[in-house]
């Protein structure tokens, strides 16, 4: 082991805005108990310029009562329109027989009328893209409901006694929209007056995009949904921003009644759940299991059971799933291998439910000398026993010694040309050796992955014992998607072990529902599996950590506490409030039990001589071949017939052998979830034959691996089925296809292409350039918070409203060269109009969103990197792909022992950390989008607790921008210094 | 706006209509009183879940469950007819106040605003017969109508015709 890197550290912390100290713990939620949306719907949707303005031409909307069409019509921007324009969608409107208006009427008379006085729910695709395209005006959200600051509220009318709209991003695929009050006095006061109970009234706001996002998992575009719900019509193409014609009025009415189609299809896909939450209240996947909860009675956690210094102990022991690189840039055939739902099995094994449905938790400290003599006397049969898992709800304070535990830190990445080490923004977790430092908190199963690697017991200067306490009284049982026959008693059962039973009971259906022909009964049996997949999960693992990042236009007082029962004062930009559901300990031990498992494989694939060639948080790829024997790699302890270094490849038998050693881990119902909860995946069996094939690995980093087979030729190909390739899209995420398809198109062949043509570069096959790695990287930037609306600041000054860069506005975004970007006055981030044809985005007015001043440039890819005076050069595909095939694997050491660089190949080291400095941090929430780097845009950045500024003299804290406490002490101190 | 203006009307009973929902803060209302089966919004007051007919609510307060109506409207015939309190709040929320307002005051005392609005109260007093007895029914065909489009196809009524010819 290598001499500690003093590196900074980063901890989860656990802080109090002052504004919600005062705060029910859960609930905001007042006694007023809302009807919900009226019979009525209004589904709209807009099309707009297509200049960053994306201002409104023209939009479409169907008002429906109980599901019948009571009204359509059009509306439009008369200043964005050309008189024969104009002309064409009067003609259409007669001629269609519909309702046509001019925006504002459109609002008065439509969207507030269903809006607010008939309680409609308003549905779209998307939505707040077309709330923003009526807005005459916007400013940041205020407001007593912190769940909107941090949002943007859009005003729609002059009339200052109507509503205004406001809408927060929740997470990248939905938001939240409510209305504001209107002036005058409303029916919900009357009702409240005559000692009812109807809640103000906020509007009813539908997203099919974020409802498909919660009941189907992932993104979803307009037409993807519609063709996978089937629904009666589909999305037609067109070119947004062509001139308006019959056509194009066609196209955008029949967009309309595709999201009317879908929303219907969607909330019948919802009511099979049969759960009191509203649909227009889902906004994600852990939205339906916080309904699932809801509907038993389950009383949340209480945070007052724990006290502020005992929850800071559970966040600092919290840590995500473990995702590893060992073996870089170094091709390796081995076995695919994944924990069966490894976060639902980590909550069965630890039986975790007791701390959903318990009256109360209880803590205990325990010696911490007995803990240890009993980590000392385990071993993995020990681990791979059920009986030690629910003994595992312990957290216990580690002094470091050389021990591997999980650390989020700020690993140095990249070399420069000095050879300084520059440390990157982001803090990453990872599981290196650990020594020094304050003594820090991590859960009892990270203590046992430790011992397993290390091979002795970490230091335990603690221990605190958590227990249930009492079962809640009056929890009702729930019939899941409202079959009786998926009953589930909250008193008998474990909820998600029944529903991993259940669902794969539900799978086995609907296999035999699809042999047998019944196509229409396999569908509604996939959304039930489905749902208690999502549910399963959610439960498991989602909400239990839910915090909601809240921005702040002026910093907030909070307090951040310490487990040792300190606190400090800090001020936040960003505070976290946690969800109704949030459970931290239930959180960590999930995500620690799921740990334990992980290193309980590669604790057996070590003890059986082989290594792993990467692991993602579930999965492990150990290097085997049929018959096992030795391969070359690079820092391999094994030697090659020829002298060369090289890494043990187990044989398939031997990895068979380790998977089958978790089988006592299956505490599920054998009949319905058989075997061992380590399993081969699909991707290692040949799809013809079904026999295991060798497939082969090729690493980077941590997530960021390929899996892949070689043809006749030697020519790799990825494996997996077309739309599900075994290949990383992390650190991609941010860049557009590059092919001329629109953003409503889910186009992920390019990135196919991408890891073919790196796997061929790295495997010395011939492989031609693709031809799109000399187009100009374009990345989409959608504006969604004040935050990103302030870049635009310069920008928007002096333009009248509707042509200023507004929000939800998307965009392209381009980043220059280093070459341009360290010119002096060089342009840092680029932005145009959101354009799909790359040959088109060459020739468009291109601005610097922070320096709009400068004006507009062309954008162009140079390899030289030469200046021109009207255009700039950017980053092109290939040059991000330069980046992506060396990207160093910061999180660990080269097989020479030295910081990992780009040219690092073969195994991988653990780093040595020692704490330099101690960060108490929140969720990750600070998209980097918002900043000008150029890279790995889809990486999140930390909020941060800064700890207080405390004086060199007397160590007490000093307010503001001042070093010294007093001018007293500073003097009193030089005097003594000298 | 009339009723035989039937988009306005619509539009305009409809706002009506949600707004009472509103006040009444349910859905769904109807009076809480065994044996009363008044559900129309506008028949019924308080508020969730301690909601009442007119007639009822009349009951509680010990005064009578008919009410005096003037049905062209005090300012056009100072006579009026006892009839249920329900009804009458029906017809004055619903018909009576979508008359013109001039009609309805007739300040003037115009002799033929008078005729008018006795002449829109015989309609209302047949509108209300009807809508108070059979006034449901359409609404019910409809939502049966698309359940059965999603139950059984959209062209559900050729298989019951099919059925319907072969018994």
């Amino acid at each position: 082991m290598r001499a500690p890197e003093a590196l900074e550290v980063g901890i989860r912390g656990w802080v109090t805005p002052d504004y919600l100290r005062h705060r029910d713990s859960h609930g905001q939620g007042a006694p007023y108990e809302d009807p919900g949306p009226s019979s009525w719907t209004l589904t709209f949707d807009s099309e707009s310029t297509t200049d960053t303005a994306q201002r409104l031409r023209v939009g479409a909307f169907q008002a429906h009562r109980n599901g019948r069409l009571r009204k359509e019509g059009l509306f439009y921007d008369p200043a964005a329109l050309t008189s024969a324009e104009l002309e064409i969608v009067r003609a259409y409107a007669s001629a269609s027989g519909i309702e046509l208006m001019v925006q504002a009427e459109f609002v008065e008379k439509v969207f507030f009328r269903y809006a607010v006085f008939r309680r409609a729910l308003l549905i779209g695709h998307n939505l707040p893209f077309d709330i923003f395209r009526l807005a005459i005006d916007h400013e940041p959200a205020k407001g007593k409901n912190p769940a909107m600051r941090g949002g943007l509220t859009a005003k729609l009318s002059e009339n200052e006694r109507r509503a205004r709209v406001q809408v927060k991003r929740a997470h990248p695929g939905a938001a939240f929209i409510r209305l504001t009050l209107p002036g005058g006095r409303q029916p919900e006061r009357r009702n409240r007056e005559r000692g009812g109970s109807s809640p103000d009234h906020h509007g009813y706001f539908l997203d099919t995009a974020a409802l498909a996002g919660a009941l189907l998992g992932g993104r979803w575009s307009l037409k993807r949904l519609a063709d996978t719900l089937e629904t009666e019509h589909r999305k037609s193409d067109a070119d947004h921003g062509e001139e308006i014609s019959p056509d194009y009025l066609d196209y955008l009415r029949n967009d309309v009644q595709v999201t009317s189609e879908c929303s219907s299809k969607l909330r019948n896909r919802y009511s099979a759940y049969r759960l009191d939450k509203p649909v227009h209240a889902i906004y994600s996947e852990a939205s339906i299991g916080k309904a699932h909860l809801d509907q038993m009675g389950i009383r949340p956690w209480r945070r007052g059971d724990f006290g502020a210094p005992l929850i800071a102990c559970v966040m600092e022991s919290y840590y995500g799933g473990r995702t590893e690189a060992m073996l870089r840039r170094t091709p390796v055939p081995g076995v695919y291998l994944d924990f069966r739902s490894q976060y639902p099995t980590a909550f069965v094994l630890q039986r975790l439910w007791r701390y959903m449905i318990c009256e109360a938790v209880d803590s205990t400290e325990v010696d911490p000398g007995a803990v240890r003599e009993q980590l000392e006397a385990l071993d993995i049969e020990a681990v791979l026993n059920p009986s030690l898992w629910p003994a595992l709800d312990m957290l216990v304070l580690i002094d470091p010694d050389g021990d591997r535990l999980p650390t989020r830190a700020r690993f140095p990445r990249k070399p420069t040309r000095e050879g300084i080490l520059e440390p990157p923004r982001t803090l990453n977790v990872a599981v290196p050796y650990r020594s020094g430092g304050e003594p820090q908190w991590w859960t009892l199963a990270d203590c046992i992955a430790s011992l397993l690697h290390t091979g002795k017991a970490p230091k335990i200067v603690r221990a605190i014992r958590f227990q249930a306490l009492g079962v809640q009284e009056g929890l009702q049982p729930i019939d899941v998607a409202g079959n009786p026959r998926y009953r589930i008693d909250p008193y008998t059962d474990d909820f998600i072990k029944r529903l991993v039973e259940m669902r794969a009971e539900v799978k086995a259906e609907m296999k035999a529902a699809k042999r047998a022909g019944e196509l229409d009964r396999a569908r509604q049996l996939d959304a039930i599996q489905l749902g208690m997949k999502i549910t399963a999960n959610s439960i498991a693992y989602g909400v239990g950590i839910e915090m909601n990042v809240i921005e702040h236009r002026k910093r907030v007082d909070a307090t951040v506490y310490l487990p040792e029962g300190d606190s400090y004062r800090t001020k936040l930009e960003r505070s976290e409030q946690p969800g109704k559901w949030f459970h931290p300990l239930v959180a960590t031990l999930v995500t620690g039990g799921g740990r334990l498992l992980l290193a309980a494989a590669m604790h057996q694939i070590d003890q059986a001589g082989g290594v792993y060639a990467t692991c993602d948080t579930d999965a492990v790829f150990p290097v085997a071949t049929k018959d096992g024997g030795l391969i070359p790699c690079a820092g391999g302890t094994r030697r090659a017939a020829d002298g060369g270094e090289a890494v043990q490849a187990l044989s398939w038998a031997e990895v068979d052998d380790i998977a089958s050693r978790f089988e006592p881990l299956n505490l599920f119902d054998q009949k319905l979830v058989s075997g061992s909860i380590l399993e081969l995946e699909d991707e290692n069996l040949d799809p013809d034959s079904g026999d295991q094939r060798e497939i082969e690995c090729f690493a980077i980093a941590s997530k960021r691996y390929t899996l892949f087979t070689r043809d006749e030729d030697h020519r790799p190909q990825i494996i997996g089925s077309s739309d599900k390739r075994k290949r990383s899209e992390h650190g991609l995420g941010h860049l557009l296809p590059p092919n001329a398809l629109g953003p409503e198109v889910d186009d992920s062949a390019w990135k196919d292409r991408w890891w073919e043509h790196l796997l061929c570069l790295e495997l010395g096959v011939p492989d031609p350039e693709p031809d799109f790695f000399s187009l100009e990287a374009v990345g989409r930037l959608t504006v969604t918070s004040p935050r990103e609306e302030k870049t635009f600041r310069a920008h928007n000054d002096g333009l009248p409203y509707a042509e200023r860069v507004r929000p939800w506005n998307f965009l392209c975004m381009a980043h220059p060269t280093q070459t341009e970007r360290a010119r002096k006055n060089g342009r840092q981030c680029l932005v145009a109009p959101f354009e799909r044809d790359p040959a088109k985005r060459r020739t468009m007015d291109w601005i610097d969103r922070n320096a709009p001043e400068r004006g507009t440039t062309r954008i162009r890819t140079d390899p030289l990197r030469r200046i021109e005076k009207d255009s700039t050069a950017v980053l092109s595909y290939g040059d991000y792909f330069e980046e992506y095939r060396l990207h160093p694997e910061a999180k660990a050491l080269a097989p020479d022992g030295q910081p990992c660089h780009s040219w690092t190949r073969g195994l991988l080291q653990p780093r040595h950390v020692t704490p330099s400095k101690i960060i108490r941090i929140g969720k990750e929430s600070n998209r980097l989008s918002e900043t000008a780097m150029p890279l790995e845009l889809d990486e999140e950045a930390v909020v941060e607790y800064p700890a207080p500024r405390v004086c060199p003299g007397c160590r007490t804290t000093v307010e503001g921008r001042r070093k010294w406490c007093s001018e007293a002490c500073r003097k009193r101190t030089a005097r003594r210094r000298a | 706006m009339s009723p035989s203006d039937s988009d306005a009307y619509e539009d305009w009973l409809a706002d009506r209509l949600e707004e009472r929902l509103r006040a009444l803060g349910a859905k769904d209302p109807a009076c809480t009183r065994a044996g009363c089966v008044e559900q129309d919004p506008f028949a019924l007051t308080g508020a969730h879940p301690d909601i009442l007919c007119y007639e009822h609510r009349a009951e509680t307060r010990g005064r009578s469950w008919l009410e005096d109506d003037h049905p062209a409207g005090e300012a056009n015939a100072a006579f009026a007819t006892p009839i249920p309190g329900n009804d009458h709040r029906v017809r004055t929320e619903t018909y009576q106040a979508a008359w013109p307002q001039e009609t309805l005051r007739n300040p003037d005392g115009s002799v033929l605003l008078k005729a008018a609005a006795a002449v829109r109260a015989w309609l209302d007093h047949m509108r209300l017969i009807i809508d108070r007895t059979v006034g449901w029914v359409p609404e019910l065909l409809e939502l049966l109508d698309a359940w059965l489009r999603t139950r059984l196809g959209p062209h559900w009524w050729d298989d019951f015709l099919a059925w319907a010819g072969a018994r």
